[in-house]
C-alpha cells in the first residue's frame, strides 16, 4: 500500500501561484518520473508528497491515507536531495544511520539491527569501502550514492528523488541510470523521481509525467510520451532531438488539405483530412520528427528550399536546422558532410508520422 | 595569534596606555626676541600640571620665548623608558628633561651638573624651597632646577572640623579619632580619601606614611632632622619592612580602611581628591599642587573650606611631608654647544614670573618663596603659603622615597603586597613579611648585598 | 635535473624577502626575548650579566607569578565563556528575519571598534563608587554599593563583565556568517528525519558549526589571555592581585620596574604555555582533522 496520489492539489508562495488543482497518481511499486522544464513546478509536487510543503488545497495521499497534516518523519518516506544534503560533519557509515539512530525511531531500529542494514545498503550501492570517510572527502558521484543510501536505509515503501543525478558528469549519470533501473527492479519501491532530463526520464521511468507551467500536460509510460505526445509541449520537449513543432498554414485545394511548406505545398496525408472534414483551421502545429526529415539533390523533383541554420556534431551523426519558410526543422544526417551555416539546401518532408497540433490549444488533434 | 609580538604589544599598549596620551606640538617660530632668539627647544615631559599647563599656552610660551618649543608629553613609565633610551644614545634627542625627585639616584649617571651654571648666571637658588632644591643635589652635583615639586600634604575641611569641635589633626591618633567621629556623620561623608589602590598608588602611600612614623622603607643614614638621600650605600638598602615602625604603619592603615569611602581599594591620585572635592570624606592626603581641582573649580563643595597640615605623625614620627615632583634636568649626551641655551631656557620657566604664570591656568604649585607670598597667587592657590611654611619649618622632605633605582620595585611590591591586606586577603602581618622576603631578594639581585 | 635545481634556486629567491621578513617580525623578537632571560638586565643600568636559567628558577618560585597564571586562567575561562554564550545566543536572535535586524546588528558590533584601553576608562568610571553610573543607579534602587573594583569576590567579574561587552559582538560576528553559511538542504533533511528544533540544534546545527566555533573560541582565548588594557585602567591588579593577570605583571616588571630578564623570562613562559594549550586545543578538539 504505497500508491502516491494527489488529488486536485494547488500551491501558491504568496500571490504566486504554482499550479492548480493538479491530479497525479503514482501507482504502487511503479517509478514515476516528473519531468519539465526548470520552474514548472515539478519539484514543489514532489515537495508535497514530501511534506516539505504542505499544498494550500486539495489532498496529498500515500497508500490510500491523507497525510497532508502529517510531519514528514512520519509519512514512511526515503527521500534524496539535489545538493545530496548530507551531513557535512559526519563520516558516510554515520550519515547512513542517522535516519535510524534518530530519536523518533529510536525503536523502530535496535542496535544490533543497525549495523547490518548499512553494510547491506553500503554493498548494495557499492560504497561499502568508503563507509568511515567524511563526507567532504567523497566525489559527486560517491556523495550522490551516500545519499541515495540515506533515503533507502529504513527501506522505504516510497522514495523521492530530486534530481538525483543532474549533477554527475555524463558518464557517471549513465551509470546512475542503469543502476537507479537495478534497485527499483530489485526494491520495487514506489519511486517518484524530478528531472528536467528527458532523456534521463526515458531512460528510468515507469511512467512520466511531463509538466510544464504548472500543468501536467501528459502521463504515459515513456514509450506512449515519446511516440505520441499529447500535446505540443511535449513533442518538442521529449525525444532526442525531439521532433520540429512548426506553425505551418493550411490550404484547402480540391478536398486535398495541404500544408504550406515554404511555398511549396505538401499534401496532408489521407487519414489527417478525416479531422478536418467539417472546419479548416487556418493554421495547425505541426510535429516533425528529424528523421522524416531528408535532404534531396536539388536536382529532384519539387524540394522544399531550405538553408542551413545551424549545425552541429552529436555522437556520431550530424544535426541540422534547417529554415524552411519562417520555420526551422530538425534534420539529422547519417552521413557526415561538411555543412555551412547559410547553404542552400533542398529537402522532402514526410507527414506521414507527423503529429498535429490545434495551434490554439496545443492539443493534439488524435486520429 | 601566538606571543611572538608579545614584547612589542606591550610596547605599544604602555604607549597607548598611560593616562594623558601623548602628544607633540611643533609650531611655527614666533619673533626672533626673548630667551629663544629664534631657536628651536626640545623639553621631554611628565603629564603633570605644569607641563600641561604649558601646553595649553603653547602660543603664548613660544612668543615669551621668541623661538620654537617643542613640548613631548609622555606618561609616567613611557617617559621613564625614554629617558632611560635617550640617555644610552650618543647625542641627546632632548635639550631638556623632567625628572621625578625620587628618580635622580637611577638618573644621575647621565646629567649634567648644574651648580656652574647656577652660579655664573646668578640665580637666586635661595629662593627656592630647600626641600626642593636639595632634592636634586646628589653627589655633590645639583642635577636639577625645581619646576613642580610639592608635596604630599594633609588637607581637611575646616568646617566639618569646626562643627564637630575637632582640632586640626597633627597626629595618627588624631585622624583616626576625626575620621570616627566624622565618618558617616553626614550623609556620603567618609572619614577620610588617600591613595588605596594596587600598584605605584599604595606603594607611594606605604613610603610616605612610613615616613611620617619615623623611618625610611630601606634602612638610610639617620642625620640631623631626618635622611640622608644624598648618599646611599648599597649598606643602605636593606628593605626595613618588618620593623616596629613598619608594624605601626600598617596598623595605621588598617585603621583607615574603617573609615574610608567605598571603593578605597581602587582610589588614586585624582579621584581622592575629586571625592574629598565633591564632600566624599572629610580629610585626604593630597600633592598639593592638586588642590587645583577644587579650588579653581566654583562647583566643589570643598572650596574655600579647607586647611592644610603637614603629613600627620605617627606615634614615634616626625610631622614631614614627602616632598615630590618635577624637576628640569640637561642629559650629559646633550652637545656642548647647546648646553647654555638649555641653562637659559631653565632658568626662564623655574622663574618667579613664570611659575606665577603657572598658577594661573591651574597649577597650584610654587617652590619659590618670593612667588609664595604673591598675593595673587594666594588668592588663587590658598595652599600655597600652608606649604611655604611647612618649606619654612622643615617639614618637608625628600627621603621618604629613597632616590634608588629600585624605587619603582618597591612602590611596587609595597602597593601589590599590602594590598592583600587591606583588602582582607591576608594578615597585615604575613603581607609585611612578604614584602620584606621580596624587597630582600630585590636588593640581592640588584646586587647590593 | 640540472633543470630542477635550478628551478628551486629561482624559488628560494622568489620567497627569500618572505622569510626574511618572517624571521625579522616573528623569529628575531622571540629569540631576543630568549635571550634577555637568560640574563640579568635592569633597563638603563649597564649591560646584561649572563645568569643562566636564575630567571626561570625565580619564576618558579615566585608565587606572584603562580597566581597570575591562574588568575589569567580563570579570567580566559569565564570571559570566553560569557563571550561565547551571550554571542552565540545573539546571533540567532540575529539571523531572524525582520525589518531593522541589520541595522540593530551593526549598532550591536560597535564596541568592537573601540579601543581597549577606552573601553576600559569607561568601565572604570561605569564601575567606580563614588561617580559610577552603575552603583548610582543600584542606590537609587535602595541597595547598597557593590565594589565593582574592589570587591575580592567581584573585581575579576567586572573586568570579565567589561572584556565580554566589547568582544562579544565579535563572537556574535562570527557565529552569524557561520550560521549564514549553513546549506539550508540539510536542515530538510533533518525535518525528514524527524528531528525536532532542539534536537536539529544539537545534532545538526552545533555540529555544523563547530569548525566556526572552535575557531573562535581559540581566537577569543589567545586574545583574552593578552588582555592587559582593562585590568590597566580598571585595578591595576587589585584588589588584592585578584585581577592581576600575566600580561599585567609582565607589564610590572618589565615595563615599571624595568626588570627585563625576569619578564622576559614570563614572556617566554607565557609563549611557551600559548603554544602548548593551542597545539593541545587544536589536536584534541581538532579543527582541521574533521574535514581532510
Amino acid at each position: 500500500m504505497s500508491e502516491v496520489r494527489f488529488s486536485e492539489v494547488s500551491k501558491r508562495f504568496g500571490g504566486a501561484s504554482v499550479f492548480e488543482r493538479i491530479d497525479l497518481t503514482c501507482p504502487e511499486h511503479k517509478y514515476l518520473c516528473l519531468l519539465g522544464p526548470s520552474g514548472c513546478g515539478k519539484t514543489t509536487l514532489m515537495r508535497l508528497a514530501a511534506g516539505l510543503e504542505s499544498p494550500d488545497e486539495g489532498d496529498v495521499m500515500i497508500g490510500g491515507r491523507r497525510v497532508n497534516d502529517l510531519p514528514p518523519a512520519d509519512r514512511n518516506i526515503g527521500m534524496a536531495f539535489q545538493n545530496y544534503a548530507l551531513y557535512p560533519m559526519l563520516s558516510v557509515r554515520e550519515n547512513l544511520t542517522f535516519p535510524l539512530r534518530a530519536p523518533v525511531r529510536r525503536r523502530a531500529w535496535p542496535e544490533s539491527k543497525i549495523n547490518s542494514r548499512v553494510d547491506d545498503i553500503a554493498q548494495l550501492l557499492r560504497i561499502d569501502w568508503l563507509l568511515d570517510r567524511p563526507i567532504a572527502t567523497l566525489s559527486g558521484g560517491q556523495q550522490q550514492r551516500v545519499a541515495l543510501g540515506r533515503a533507502l536505509i529504513r527501506n522505504p515503501p516510497v522514495l523521492l528523488l530530486d534530481e538525483p543525478i543532474t549533477h554527475l558528469d555524463a558518464r557517471l549519470r549513465y551509470e546512475m541510470r542503469a543502476e537507479l533501473k537495478t534497485l527499483h527492479a530489485k526494491l520495487h519501491t514506489t519511486t517518484i523521481h524530478v528531472t528536467h532530463d528527458q532523456q534521463e526520464a526515458l531512460a528510468v521511468a515507469d511512467l512520466i509525467a511531463v509538466m510544464n507551467a504548472g500543468r501536467i500536460e501528459q502521463v504515459g509510460p515513456p514509450v506512449e510520451v515519446y511516440r505520441n505526445p499529447n500535446t505540443a509541449f511535449v513533442a518538442g520537449f521529449v525525444g532526442d532531438p525531439p521532433m520540429s513543432v512548426v506553425r505551418m498554414p493550411l490550404r484547402a485545394t480540391e478536398g486535398c488539405l495541404q500544408i504550406d511548406f515554404g511555398g511549396r505545398l505538401l499534401d496532408l496525408p489521407e487519414k489527417f483530412s478525416q479531422a478536418f472534414v467539417n472546419t479548416v483551421p487556418p493554421a495547425l502545429l505541426i510535429g516533425i520528427r528529424p528523421s522524416s526529415v531528408n535532404l534531396v539533390p536539388s536536382g529532384s523533383p519539387a524540394p522544399i528550399p531550405a538553408r542551413v541554420y545551424s549545425h552541429e556534431m552529436v555522437g556520431r551523426e550530424l544535426q541540422l536546422m534547417l529554415s524552411v519558410g519562417d520555420s526551422l526543422l530538425r534534420y539529422r544526417s547519417p552521413d557526415i558532410r561538411h555543412f555551412a551555416v547559410g547553404d542552400e539546401v533542398a529537402c522532402d518532408v514526410n507527414l506521414d508520422n507527423a503529429r498535429l497540433f490545434d495551434a490554439e490549444t496545443g492539443v493534439a488533434i488524435i486520429i | 595569534m601566538h606571543f611572538e609580538n608579545k614584547q612589542s604589544w606591550i610596547k605599544k599598549a604602555a604607549a597607548m596606555a598611560v593616562a594623558g596620551a601623548v602628544s607633540s606640538i611643533a609650531v611655527a617660530p614666533a619673533s626672533a626676541e626673548g630667551v629663544l632668539n629664534g631657536e628651536t627647544i626640545r623639553i621631554l615631559a611628565i603629564g603633570d600640571p605644569v607641563f600641561q599647563v604649558m601646553q595649553r599656552i603653547h602660543g603664548d610660551l613660544e612668543e615669551m620665548a621668541g623661538g620654537t618649543i617643542e613640548l613631548d608629553v609622555r606618561g609616567f613609565d613611557v617617559l621613564r623608558q625614554q629617558v632611560l633610551l635617550n640617555a644610552q644614545n650618543d647625542v641627546s634627542n632632548y635639550d631638556l628633561i623632567s625628572v621625578d625627585l625620587p628618580q635622580f639616584g637611577e638618573y644621575k649617571g647621565f646629567l649634567v651638573d648644574l651648580a656652574g651654571y647656577v652660579e655664573s648666571s646668578g640665580m637666586d637658588w635661595q629662593d627656592f624651597h630647600e626641600a626642593a632644591w636639595t632634592g636634586a643635589y646628589h653627589d655633590q652635583m645639583q642635577l636639577g632646577i625645581p619646576i613642580q615639586p610639592h608635596p604630599e600634604i594633609f588637607a581637611y575641611r575646616v568646617d566639618l572640623f569646626e562643627e564637630a569641635g575637632l582640632e586640626p589633626p597633627r597626629t595618627t591618633e588624631q585622624v583616626l579619632a576625626a575620621a570616627k567621629a566624622l565618618h558617616g556623620s553626614k550623609d556620603g561623608l567618609s572619614g577620610i580619601c588617600w591613595n588605596g589602590a594596587r600598584g605605584t598608588p599604595l606603594g607611594q602611600t606605604i613610603t610616605m606614611v612610613m615616613g611620617s612614623h619615623g623611618l625610611p622603607v630601606i634602612a638610610m643614614d639617620a642625620i640631623e632632622g631626618g635622611f640622608d638621600l644624598g648618599n646611599v650605600r648599597p649598606e643602605n638598602m636593606h628593605p626595613q619592612m618588618e620593623s616596629d615602625t613598619a608594624s605601626e604603619m600598617a596598623a595605621y592603615l588598617m585603621e583607615l580602611m574603617k573609615f574610608s569611602p567605598p571603593g578605597i581599594l581602587n582610589m588614586a591620585w585624582d579621584e581622592r581628591v575629586r571625592v574629598f572635592a565633591q564632600g566624599g570624606c572629610a580629610m585626604t592626603y593630597i600633592w598639593s599642587g592638586r588642590s587645583a581641582i577644587y579650588e579653581l573649580d566654583e562647583d566643589a563643595e570643598a572650596r574655600g573650606k579647607v586647611s592644610y597640615l603637614p603629613h600627620p605623625a605617627g606615634p614615634n614620627g616626625l610631622n614631614v611631608s614627602t616632598l615630590g615632583g618635577w624637576f628640569l634636568s640637561i642629559p650629559d649626551n646633550l652637545p656642548e654647544d647647546r648646553r647654555d641655551l638649555a641653562w637659559s631656557v631653565t632658568e626662564w620657566l623655574t622663574s618667579p614670573e613664570m611659575m606665577a604664570e603657572y598658577t594661573k591656568h591651574g597649577n597650584c604649585v610654587a617652590p619659590r618663596h618670593s612667588v609664595s607670598v604673591d598675593e595673587e597667587v594666594v588668592a588663587r592657590c590658598p595652599v600655597i603659603p600652608f606649604v611655604d611654611a611647612m618649606a619654612t619649618n622643615g617639614e618637608i622632605a625628600g627621603w621618604q622615597r629613597p632616590p634608588v633605582p629600585e624605587i619603582q620595585q618597591i612602590f611596587d611590591i609595597l602597593g601589590a603586597e599590602f594590598h592583600e591586606a587591606l583588602a582582607g586577603a591576608e594578615s597585615p602581618e604575613d603581607a609585611l613579611k612578604e614584602a620584606q622576603r621580596q624587597l630582600d631578594r630585590t636588593m640581592r639581585r640588584a646586587g647590593y648585598y | 635535473m640540472k633543470y630542477f635545481r635550478e628551478k628551486r634556486r629561482i624559488a628560494f629567491a622568489m620567497i627569500s624577502p618572505s622569510i626574511l621578513v618572517i624571521v625579522a617580525i616573528n623569529i628575531f623578537p622571540i629569540l631576543f626575548a630568549v635571550y634577555i632571560s637568560l640574563h640579568l638586565w635592569s633597563f638603563g643600568r649597564g649591560v646584561p650579566r649572563f645568569a643562566g636559567f636564575l630567571n626561570y628558577e625565580e619564576l618558579y618560585y615566585d608565587g606572584r607569578f603562580g597566581d597570575a597564571v591562574l588568575t589569567s586562567a580563570k579570567f580566559v575561562f569565564f570571559a570566553v565563556l560569557l563571550e561565547f554564550v551571550v554571542g552565540f545566543a545573539l546571533a540567532f536572535l540575529f539571523n531572524v528575519k525582520v525589518r531593522g535586524m541589520a541595522t540593530l546588528r551593526q549598532i550591536a558590533v560597535l564596541p568592537i571598534m573601540v579601543m581597549p584601553i577606552v573601553a576600559g576608562l569607561v568601565w572604570f568610571y561605569m564601575f567606580n563608587e563614588n561617580f559610577g553610573v552603575i552603583n548610582w543607579l543600584i542606590t537609587l534602587l535602595g541597595s547598597e554599593k557593590v565594589g565593582f573594583l574592589t570587591d575580592l569576590d567581584v573585581a575579576l567579574f567586572s573586568i570579565v563583565l567589561a572584556d565580554a561587552w566589547q568582544w562579544t559582538p565579535f563572537v556574535m560576528l562570527v557565529m552569524f556568517a557561520a550560521l549564514q553559511s549553513l546549506p539550508e538542504y540539510v536542515y530538510e533533511a533533518a525535518k525528514m528525519d524527524g528531528l525536532n528544533a532542539w534536537q536539529t540544534f544539537w545534532r545538526v546545527t552545533i555540529p555544523m558549526l563547530r569548525p566556526s566555533i572552535m575557531i573562535v573560541i581559540l581566537l577569543r582565548i589567545v586574545d583574552s589571555f593578552k588582555m592587559i588594557e582593562l585590568v590597566f585602567m580598571m585595578t591595576q591588579g587589585g584588589p588584592a592581585g585578584r585581577t592581576e593577570v600575566l600580561p599585567w605583571y609582565l607589564y610590572v616588571t618589565g615595563f615599571q620596574a624595568l626588570d627585563l630578564g625576569f619578564a622576559a623570562a614570563m614572556a617566554v613562559s607565557m609563549l611557551i604555555l600559548v603554544t602548548i594549550f593551542t597545539q593541545l586545543f587544536l589536536s584534541r578538539v581538532g579543527i582541521g582533522n574533521d574535514n581532510k
